[in-house]
């Protein structure tokens, strides 16, 4: 009698492990979002605050709109929508640099899939609309949107990322072309 | 009796008042607690030159800036005849990059100041003569 328990307890035992593999099978295989491709939340030395840790991800998409804005400072293309930036603020205050820094890498790393970070601005169509936002002087039309995304894409390549994952930027940024053309 | 129910509806319209304030500067507490930014102190400073430089001179000129403790970042952008540079400014100032540059160029230099206009319309910024810009900042004082 004993042994028959047994048996029947490892014929259990057998079926449900055999379910629960079979069930992994049929899930699909998750794709890592464009964070994760980033370097995901692998914390690694943060070269701007010596002895802190930076998620890999944040400090890839951090440089590359540190890039970005000092493309579109020095191409001077879409200046006028940056002009505070130059303003010189007291010694070891925070910059207009550093706010907008901030504020973008913050949306694009929730943008591209962080879990731990969130984007507190304005939503894109209220940011860009001077009715809305008294920092923006005027609409942006195409051309602007364009010398934008230009410009993010040397800030990429000035930070060797990989062509393939500049394009994902990319989408993600002409997604929002829609909200941020206003004229 | 009458006055009696004036006493209590002044006293609740109180109550319910102090506790809407109560609420604001509780959400204004947790709205306003300090941003960590990730590189807090780096600032950008543009240099124009009217007249065009020679490529000897520009190319001393940027690695003299770049050789300057605190610069991060440096470049000549030709078709703008402008230095731009990003340096840290616990360390540097743009009268620092400025007298460096002028020490290797003949060339006038010009910092680049945004003007009153520019700043109104550029980002980022916050209109600090507003009343809820001053409450906030009243608030951010007193807890931060």
């Amino acid at each position: 009698m004993y042994k028959l328990k047994k048996s029947l307890w490892l014929f259990l035992c057998a079926v449900c492990i055999t379910g629960m593999m079979s069930c992994g099978d049929d899930e699909e295989p998750v794709t890592p979002t464009l964070y994760e491709k980033l370097g995901g939340t692998t914390k690694v030395a943060d070269p701007a605050n010596p002895g802190q840790m930076i998620e890999k991800g944040r400090l890839g998409l951090r440089s590359v709109v540190d890039s970005t804005i000092f493309v579109i400072v020095g191409e001077g293309k879409i200046t006028q929508y940056f002009t505070p930036l130059l303003t010189e603020v007291g010694a070891g205050n925070t910059t207009g640099l550093a706010a907008l820094s901030k504020s973008l890498t913050d949306f694009f790393c929730v943008g591209t899939g962080a879990k731990n970070f969130t984007y507190a601005g304005k939503n894109m169509k209220d940011a860009h609309d001077p009715a809305k936002n008294p920092r923006m002087a005027l609409k942006s039309d195409n051309g602007d949107m364009d010398i934008f995304i230009q410009s993010v894409v040397k800030g990429a390549q000035q930070n060797n990322v990989p062509a393939n994952l500049i394009g994902e930027v990319g989408v993600i940024l002409e997604s929002l072309r829609a909200d941020v053309v206003q004229r | 009796m009458k006055t009696s129910h004036l006493k209590k509806g002044l006293l609740w319209t109180g109550i319910t008042t102090l506790l809407l304030f109560v609420v604001l500067v509780v959400h204004l507490i947790l709205v306003l607690k300090p941003k960590v930014y990730d590189n807090n102190h780096m600032q950008l400073v543009k240099i124009d030159f009217p007249e065009n430089i020679d490529t000897t001179e520009r190319s001393l000129m940027l690695s003299k800036v770049k050789s300057m403790q605190g610069v991060k970042t440096v470049n000549f952008y030709s078709d703008q005849n402008a230095l731009v540079a990003m340096y840290d400014n616990t360390i540097q100032n743009n009268e620092k990059v400025m007298a460096t540059i002028k020490s290797v160029v003949s060339s006038p230099a010009v910092l680049f100041k945004p003007s009153a206009e520019m700043l109104a319309s550029g980002c980022p910024i916050k209109n600090k003569d507003s009343y809820s810009y001053r409450f906030s900042m009243f608030i951010k004082n007193v807890f931060y």
